[in-house]
């Protein structure tokens, strides 16, 4: 599925889809490394 | 963090995200006007989105590898750009739109000639199946005759064909009747209508609906856009792209993309929630859908606005948030209209109108100024309702969109987070409870927020479930890593709901249990016990689990004598809280079963399993999955008694009632039961039949593990035990490796897997005269398993047989009879003189008195092996072979031609159950009877024809020898 047929699927812009994508991303990438030098101790 | 900062957070992302880095920054601290914690979360994220680290790329990763599928499941759209000119007949006019499905172009038809609607099927979409269904479907839909429903004209497969000669495919499509119009919310607002006349307007949309629905059509996308009215005021209803007929959704057949992706590409705002979940979709789910179009038409506005929510979210509200009142946004819906478009906007489809058409009469009662059949919904049960939507946050299917696996994922780590709230909510509850409206708002917030936790533990277990190896089926290595990198977040106590916590760590411990992570998995099971036992009122069920849990894994690790001090604690638990004859109890008396029997307990394992098959499975019918494993440790400790016959009928039940009971789903446990079966079926002499159901299981088991995991290990032990019988012990010792590089991997050097398939090895070795190599490995590992295990352990005869085989191998015969009074001793003790692994002791002892030049001894030992054997193997056992071709070769080395003549009978006998077994024993038959008559020539030919089938050299050697 891409950007747009999400966008179209969701009845949003695909730029809404790609932003939220991007800010998901980013999100996810900083817990995800947090949580990896949670684990060093 | 609530909802309004993540909302802000989001907001100025958007704006900022693609400025360059100093107007990022000044755009940033604009927006976040002070507020340092706004500011500071944006501008991370920012950072992190502009320069992407290992995190990033590996989300990527996984979001590619899932887009990447779904590409292939739709499949390419080339071409798009330059508009093709016709198909068939149709002359191609322009594009009027496209969608997930499909493209649909404005082509006019020649005969009859009019302007069609032409939907084409994307390529890739279709396959045979789905081609034969998207006929039918067409031919269903083509019957459908109705003055506010579009005509399907006539459907087929064709390529479409450019201006420059090209070509596509052959592509399924529909020509549609084309409706010149507005969508129904554009007429209403263009014309100005009244309430009433909208309501007009839509009835009649409600009777084409309700008669699609008699044709047995459900639309499943209805929105105004779908919704044309021409200039005469007349709608119509279009677009049946994704609507299929009722009897397939009844017969719920999903395995075409199209299905699939049909389901995923609703359009979210007019989805219900039972679509949005993925459940299944009835008529109601159009209801649903009139509902959002009738109350945009009066309210001009969605009753949830989710179009700019991601896409989780829009989810999440679709299925938990209700819609305001109408009456709230346009006063003269109050009361009845209201009422009406709320019952169809229920959640529940059960309490929605059950038709369009009982939708249309209320309506038209309502115009009628008739009493309504609708009631509002009282007070409580929309209190109650919340407590209600627990359920799972998206649909196993639906994670395949990209955006969707972030939002899972974030919801993942989120997972218990969300309990925090609840604390708010009740104090909130408390302080307001003079106005119920505000009660109920404070009871909505904390309903909303407990549900959240509960729905990301549900998320976090079906995630988590889905990565899980029997489901996975290998693909799962990406996924592994986010979630070793996302483990010490989800395992740090937090201030939620303990229990749900200790449940979540329960999951992880089985997932990584099932990636083949055993400490990691025993780690957060001691975990999950430790929260459980800090509460109060632990719950008993909650710790038994757990406890039987950690019995289980420590017992694979071969920790036994922690496992087996687990499984009474659970045992002792379960009998306080419920009694001996309870249910719990009884799993945990399997438990135990497993341990004794590890332990060589055979007679003990056995009556704890037969009381607990008495409870868990009373009719013996192993309907369900506790029942079924009370069979399967039943099975687990029969072989070892000798019981082969009673063993061999039982595993063909079980491994049918595995298939019936695990199904494709869960063939992991069928394919374990198929292992233990081919042991069973190994011990029993059915080479052929034993080595059948190991391949099956091996290649089911390597379709669904991961690579390093302990079941492969297992396997590769079953089977050099299996080709050493066979008589090829070089691949046996190969097999062998292959199940230390695995065992190595998950196990601790000094577990008890590893000195089986050491010792196994050794065996293998000596058979090819290599005993030396593992001589001093095999007697430390011989001794470490009766430290670890006991003495007697399972099968400890067996392996004093192995260790005496090896040690005669290097010419240590007083060492070897040593070891193999031993095992006698304890067959006597424990078992039975006459118990089927005498078989092997007399064989060995026979060849060590041989060596030792105690040839009449050695006869005495193998006539007697000979007669009590066929007693408990029967005639036809590999073993009665092995002692005939001992005591044939001994007459032929007495020149005692009859003799060694009427043994070599019985051995070929034996050999004949297996092509596989016979391959160069037919030879050696050969041979030591040209050696009986002193044919050296014979002799020397029969040696010649065993090298040639890969005998082992010392088999070929000692013939030669004269």
């Amino acid at each position: 599925m891409t950007v747009d047929e999400t966008a179209l699927a969701l009845g949003v812009s695909p730029r809404t889809v790609e932003l939220d994508w991007r800010m998901a991303r980013a999100w996810l990438a900083r817990t995800l490394s947090d949580a990896a030098s949670d684990a060093t101790p | 963090m609530t909802d309004a900062f993540h909302q802000r957070v989001r907001e100025i992302f958007a704006e900022a995200a693609d400025l360059p880095r100093e107007a990022q920054r000044r755009l940033v601290r604009e927006r976040a006007a002070g507020d340092e914690k706004l500011q500071r979360e944006v501008e991370e994220l920012l950072a992190i989105d502009a320069d992407s680290g290992p995190e990033t790329r590996a989300i990527d990763l996984v979001g590619g590898a899932a887009k990447a599928l779904l590409d292939e499941a739709l499949g390419t759209h080339g071409n798009a750009e330059k508009l093709p000119e016709s198909l068939g007949e149709y002359r191609i006019s322009a594009l009027l739109g496209e969608g997930g499905m499909g493209v649909v172009y404005l082509a006019m038809q020649d005969q009859p000639r009019r302007e069609v609607a032409l939907k084409l099927l994307r390529p890739g979409v279709h396959s045979r199946a789905g081609l034969t269904r998207f006929r039918r479907e067409i031919e269903l839909l083509g019957r459908m005759r109705h003055p506010n429903i579009a005509q399907v004209f006539d459907a087929g497969t064709a390529p479409l064909a450019w201006a420059d000669g090209s070509r596509s495919q052959p592509l399924p499509w529909i020509a549609l009747e084309y409706v010149r119009g507005a969508s129904i919310a554009e007429f209403a607002r263009r014309r100005g209508l009244a309430t009433a006349e909208r309501v007009d307007v839509f009835l009649k949309v409600c009777d084409a609906v309700q008669y699609a629905h008699g044709q047995g059509v459900i639309h499943r996308d209805l929105k105004p856009s779908n919704i044309l009215v021409d200039e005469r005021g007349e709608p119509k209803v279009l677009d049946f792209g994704i609507a299929r007929s009722l009897e397939d959704a009844a017969s719920r057949e999903r395995e075409t993309a199209a299905t699939q992706t049909g389901q995923v590409v609703g359009t979210l705002p007019y989805m219900s929630p039972e679509q949005v979940s993925g459940n299944d979709v009835d008529v109601r789910t159009d209801v649903y859908a009139l509902g959002v179009v009738l109350f945009e038409l009066l309210a001009g506005r969605l009753p949830l606005e989710v179009r700019t929510t991601s896409v989780a979210e829009a989810i999440e509200i679709i299925r938990r948030v209700d819609a305001p009142s109408l009456g709230s946004l346009n006063r003269e819906c109050r009361g009845d209209l209201e009422t009406i478009v709320a019952k169809a906007l229920e959640k529940e489809p059960a309490r929605r109108y059950a038709t369009a058409g009982a939708l249309a009469d209320d309506l038209r009662r309502h115009l009628d100024d008739r009493p309504i059949e609708a009631r509002p919904a009282s007070a409580l049960y929309q209190v109650a309702k919340f407590a209600r939507r627990n359920r799972a946050l998206v649909a196993a299917g639906a994670i395949a969109v990209s955006s969707l696996l972030a939002a899972t994922i974030l919801s993942v780590v989120w997972a218990v987070r969300a309990t925090r709230a609840e604390g708010d909510a009740t104090k909130a509850l408390a302080e307001s409870r003079r106005s119920e409206a505000s009660a109920r708002a404070a009871l909505e917030r904390a309903a909303k927020e407990e549900a959240r936790s509960i729905e990301s533990y549900g998320t976090l277990r079906d995630f988590f479930l889905a990565v899980e190896p029997t489901v996975a089926a290998g693909k799962q290595l990406t996924l592994r890593e986010a979630l070793d990198a996302a483990l010490p977040r989800l395992t740090q106590p937090r201030g939620g709901d303990p229990q749900v916590f200790a449940e979540a760590l329960e999951v992880l411990s089985r997932v990584y249990r099932g990636l083949g992570d055993l400490n990691r998995s025993e780690r957060l099971l001691r975990q999950a016990l430790e929260t459980q036992r800090g509460l109060d009122r632990a719950n008993p069920a909650g710790v038994l689990s757990t406890l039987r849990g950690l019995s289980s894994v420590t017992f694979d690790i071969g920790r036994v004598d922690e496992a087996e001090a687990l499984a009474r604690e659970a045992y002792d638990l379960a009998v306080q809280a419920d009694g001996p004859e309870s249910r719990e109890a009884a799993k945990s008396l399997l438990a135990l079963a497993a341990i004794l029997n590890e332990r060589g307990q055979l007679k003990a394992a056995l009556a704890e399993v037969e009381k607990a098959a008495r409870i868990l499975d009373p009719s013996g019918a192993m309907a369900e999955p506790y029942a079924l494993s009370a069979a399967g440790h039943r099975a687990l400790v029969l072989p070892h008694l000798g019981r082969f016959d009673e063993t061999n009928a039982l595993f063909e039940r079980i491994v049918a009632a595995d298939r019936a009971t695990w199904g494709e789903r869960d063939a992991y446990y069928y394919a374990t039961s198929l292992q233990n079966y081919a042991f069973s079926l190994r011990e029993s002499g059915r080479i052929d039949d034993g080595l059948a159901r190991l391949d099956e299981a091996t290649d089911i088991r390597e379709s669904v593990l991961p690579k390093v995991h302990l079941a492969h290990a297992r396997g590769a032990l079953l089977r050099a035990d299996f080709l050493e019988i066979l008589g090829r012990p070089e691949e046996a010792v190969a097999a062998c490796d292959r199940a230390l590089d695995v065992a190595e991997a998950v196990l601790d050097a000094d577990r008890p897997f590893l000195s089986r398939v050491r010792l196994s090895r050794a065996h293998s070795l000596a058979s090819l005269g290599r005993g030396a190599e593992a001589k001093d490995e095999a007697l430390r590992d011989l001794a470490a398993l009766k430290a670890k295990l006991g003495d007697p352990f399972l099968r400890l005869p067996w392996y004093e047989v192995v260790v005496a085989r090896v040690l005669l191998d290097v010419g240590d015969i007083d060492g070897a009879m040593a070891h193999l009074d031993h095992a006698s001793a304890v067959l006597v003790e424990t078992l039975d003189r006459d118990h089927y692994l005498f078989v092997p002791i007399a064989l060995t002892r026979a060849q060590c008195l041989a060596a030792r030049g105690e040839a009449p001894e050695a006869i005495a030992t193998l006539d007697d092996a000979l007669v009590r054997s066929e007693r408990v193997l029967g005639a036809k056992h590999h073993w009665r072979g092995d002692l005939a071709i001992e005591r044939a070769f001994l007459a032929a080395n007495a020149r005692d031609v009859a003799t060694a003549t009427s043994h070599l009978d019985v051995a070929r006998a034996a050999y004949a159950t297996s092509k596989k077994l016979a391959r160069w024993r037919m030879a050696e038959i050969d041979a030591i009877a040209a050696r009986a008559r002193g044919d050296a020539a014979g002799v020397d030919r029969a040696c010649a024809a065993m090298e040639e089938a890969a005998a082992p050299p010392p088999r070929v050697r000692r013939l030669r020898a004269t």
